[in-house]
């Protein structure tokens, strides 16, 4: 008997260990920067070891009245940008699923491109294509109206921008969501006497809200996130927005860590009340209409309605496609700025070679951004087929906490997360010394991409069947063999899927690169950006064209291969 | 072949694993501000020349200084060179710099050695000009917020360049509110502050602007020199020449290598790099290149270095919030 038990009590801490491992991991790599960032905002001087100034830096926030500012700017902007995506977004879902349309494959990669883009490439290119002595003006051979500059480097243009990058968020949604109304509610509708104004009014419209309502406010939390943007164009526009400004305050001198924390809470405050309302929404949403149908009404445009779709479609294209990238790949060719761009001897070849040359600190960002790009999806890879196996065989609290921390950095601001991951690791008890190295950009793209593989690893998880795993468990089988053998080989396609991804999005990442960029290294998107601080455009958009050609082109190999939407990658 | 890729991409990857931790074993980590090819040049001359690995980071006397403070706990640098003596003092006054020596001492002015801080070099503000477009050249700081140069003026940010923060913090700390005054007048009349000196300096290079304020010299020589339609005018009220300081911190694990690294910049080889920087040099027994005026010719106001030193934070500080970004 008393041995039974015994067992009984070994087993179960056997079968635990897992759990705790990945609670473990968690903790590490997760819960205790994120804890770092919300007790420095708290105490502000918590890593010299005191607890004195209990709750200054919120107090710093409120009373400056700039700080504040910035707090009402990002959610005006984030307001006028959400806005802006559901004027433009829901059309273009609308034209694509009730309507007949012709060239709807030519749309979707249309709105594919900028969806695939990272938002500071494109705001760079538009900030080369309007400013003074910009391609505009030349275009226009300098009849350029003072106030086009005046308008684009301002709020308007920062929303413009955001819009262009993220309506294909609406797009998408609305597009799923209108496929998915079964045409009972219409054809009702209609027999019962509704001409087509009272149908998409009475019936399309309400059924459709709760979906433009939650794609709207994921649009408000990618904006407010963003941090690209606001840091390369809302400083020209003297538009302080909260991202920008965290960084600012921990990387322009002087420097102010406590008052930054302070802002990334608010930041996560913002966030985390996003996503409770995106919760409340999905779950409101059943209206016990039986989602997923195929058979769905399609209306029929006339000549003057199909014109009138094609031009908006056409201006769309013009302004989040052809400029920004246009202009990308003429800056990148141009020899000799003031030289003319209409000027055909004034385009070479020559920055390539500059940038890229043999020992040149162009390849080594290229190599360096490489090399995070396939260590840390590889890690990622390996670490979330063993958390979610793990999370899968449990249930109760605390697999359920754990599942949701290994989201959240998903949802929370990446600028946020690599604060924490800078208090974190930087603090004078931590005893290994990886700030500063190569290694904390690794550990940081690993925690910033993790959540995205979990995803993948989740689903693979839900369609592999227990018995499998059952039946090689009563053969005898220990459990790592069951992982090895059985789990990991069923998971392999879903982690495939989600390496190529995170190999993607390392390959031009953004934040983390450059709030931890160790000494004398670069990475493909600080190299954009410094030089485009110091002046060198061609070269930073020699450096854009490549990554993006490179990405882009991985990412549409990738989806023909796996097939699904776009697959969503921000930076 | 399929199972065939995840081998190759773990050895892949362990080679970068170790091509990065053989980047991470270095002598001697050094910061510094200032012209990247100048850091560049005297660093991998100092590697040729004593076999020391020396890690090097460049950037923005801003980018150095928070970085600096971002470790404050947890330090990681040896030698620090910055483009700001205030901010030297300021590094001085926290108290986490070694007292510092040179061999070459005889060869030095004695204004431009503290017990803490010896400079290697120094530039002076100007106002740099777009010689296409501006015939007449500036005479003074003060006529640059008149009407006739409205939208037409860039000047950098005291928070992301050395120089430029030297000299705000001068020109505040000698006329206090009249100088704030006239900043706000400046950026009202549409002058674009942000960014390092070389953001400010090239849609002047290509006439989108027309004159930088508070340019560094150096970097409008380097244009002069490459042919562009550029040049400095030094005002006549006067202007600040501000030394380069290099220090070493006191919680530095290499106190030797830094020493070594500190002679090297300071010795005959080291400074020639800077004369041909076109830079002003440390040693009194270097002359500039002829491109560029020496310290005899230069006018300057009284600058205060003391007071510049405690209160350069806050003034910049103030700077940032009041003038650029207007909140």
């Amino acid at each position: 008997m008393v041995n039974f038990k015994e067992r009984r009590w070994y087993q179960r801490i056997m079968n635990s260990a897992m759990l705790y491992i990945v609670l473990l991991i968690m903790l590490i790599m997760i819960l205790y920067p994120l804890a770092m960032v919300f007790l420095q905002s708290l105490f502000p001087d918590i890593l010299g070891g005191s607890l004195k100034g209990f709750l200054s830096p919120f107090i710093q926030v409120f009373k400056s009245e700039g700080l504040l500012q910035v707090v009402v700017n990002t959610i005006l902007w984030g307001i006028a940008v959400t806005i802006g995506c559901v004027i433009v977004g829901v059309p273009c879902g609308f034209i694509l699923a009730k309507t007949d349309m012709p060239g709807k494959s030519v749309i979707r990669v249309i709105y594919a491109i900028p969806y695939m883009s990272p938002p500071y490439v494109g705001a760079l290119a538009w900030i080369l294509f309007i400013q003074e002595k910009g391609f505009l003006e030349e275009m226009l051979s300098g009849h350029l109206p003072a106030f086009v500059q005046e308008l684009f480097f301002s709020f308007w243009g920062l929303t413009f921008i955001m819009v262009l990058f993220l309506y294909p968020f609406t797009a998408l949604g609305v597009e799923a969501g209108l496929r998915a109304l079964p045409s009972n509610f219409e054809n009702s509708a209609r027999v019962l006497g509704a001409n087509r104004k009272a149908l998409l009014r009475r019936i399309v419209v309400p059924l459709l809200m709760p979906v433009i309502l939650n794609t709207g406010l994921l649009v408000f939390l990618q904006t407010v996130s963003n941090f690209g943007v606001p840091a390369t164009l809302g400083s020209r526009a003297r538009y302080p927005i909260i991202t920008a400004e965290i960084y600012n305050l921990i990387s322009s001198w002087p420097i102010n860590f406590p008052v930054s924390t302070a802002l990334s809470c608010i930041l996560v405050a913002m966030a985390l009340t996003i996503m409770y309302f995106s919760e409340r929404v999905l779950k409101k949403r059943d209206y016990g209409v039986i989602s997923g149908r195929g058979i769905y009404q399609v209306y029929s445009l006339n000549r003057r309605q199909r014109l009138l779709a094609a031009g908006f479609i056409f201006i769309l294209f013009i302004c989040s496609v052809a400029i920004p990238f246009g202009t990308m790949v003429l800056a990148s060719l141009v020899k000799l700025w003031g030289g003319g761009f209409f000027n055909l001897s004034n385009y070479t070849l020559q920055n390539y070679y500059e940038v890229f040359g043999l020992h040149s600190p162009g390849l080594q960002a290229l190599g360096v951004s490489f090399s995070l790009g396939l260590i840390a999806p590889t890690i990622i890879l390996l670490g979330a087929a063993f958390i979610s196996y793990v999370l899968a065989h449990y249930k109760g609290g605390l697999a359920f906490a754990l599942n949701f921390i290994g989201f959240l950095p998903r949802s929370l601001p990446k600028v946020v997360v690599v604060v924490g991951l800078i208090l974190a690791w930087n603090a004078p008890w931590m005893g290994i010394r990886i700030y500063n190295t190569y290694f904390m950009l690794l550990l940081a793209y690993i925690v910033l991409y993790l959540p995205d593989a979990l995803r993948y690893g989740d689903s693979g998880m839900r369609n592999i069947t227990k018995n499998l795993e059952n039946s090689a468990l009563v053969m005898g089988a220990s459990k790592w063999r069951v992982f090895t053998k059985i789990i990991f080989p069923l998971l392999r396609p879903y982690l495939i899927a989600s390496w190529i991804l995170s190999f993607i999005i390392s390959v031009r990442e953004l934040v983390a690169s450059i709030l931890l960029l160790p000494p004398g290294l670069e990475t493909t998107a600080t190299y954009i950006f410094s030089q485009f601080e110091q002046g060198g455009l061609s070269e930073a958009m020699c450096m854009a064209t490549v990554t993006i050609t490179l990405t882009v082109v991985a990412l549409l190999l990738f989806n023909l291969k796996y097939g699904g939407g776009p697959v969503q990658s921000r930076t | 072949m399929k199972k065939r890729i995840f081998p190759i991409i773990f050895m892949v990857s362990l080679f970068y694993v170790f091509a990065a931790g053989a980047v991470l074993a270095a002598d001697l980590v050094v910061y510094s501000a200032g012209p990247k090819s100048l850091s560049k040049e005297v660093v991998a001359k100092f590697q040729e020349k004593t076999g020391l690995k020396v890690q090097l980071y460049p950037a923005s006397t801003g980018k150095v200084l928070a970085k600096l403070e971002a470790e404050k706990y947890n330090p990681v640098a040896d030698v620090v060179v910055l483009a700001s003596w205030a901010a030297g003092l300021g590094l001085k006054n926290q108290n986490v710099l070694a007292p510092i020596q040179t061999q070459h001492r005889q060869f030095l002015r004695d204004e431009w050695v503290d017990d803490h801080l010896i400079a290697t070099g120094a530039s002076a503000m100007g106002i740099a000009y777009n010689t296409k477009l501006v015939t007449d050249p500036p005479k003074d700081w003060w006529d640059m917020a008149a009407p006739e140069w409205e939208k037409q003026i860039n000047m950098p940010s005291p928070t992301k360049s050395g120089s430029c923060s030297d000299f705000v913090t001068a020109f505040i700390g000698l006329y206090g509110d009249k100088a704030w005054d006239f900043f706000a007048k400046l950026r009202d009349n549409g002058a674009n502050i942000a960014g390092p000196n070389n953001q400010a300096l090239t849609p002047v290079l290509t006439g989108a602007r027309k004159a930088v304020f508070a340019a560094v010299d150096y970097i409008i020589y380097k244009q002069v020199k490459k042919g562009e339609n550029i040049n400095i005018a030094y005002p006549a009220s006067g202007t600040v020449v501000n030394p380069r300081p290099i220090v070493v911190l006191k919680s530095s694990t290499h106190k030797e290598n830094a020493q070594k690294f500190v002679d090297y910049y300071l010795s005959k080889e080291g400074q020639a790099l800077v004369v041909n920087t076109i830079l002003i040099p440390a040693r009194t027994d270097l002359k500039v290149l002829p491109l560029r005026v020496g310290m005899d010719q230069i006018k300057t106001i009284p600058v205060d270095w003391n007071w510049l030193g405690k209160n350069q934070q806050e003034v910049v500080g103030r700077f940032y919030k009041k003038i650029e970004t207007g909140m």
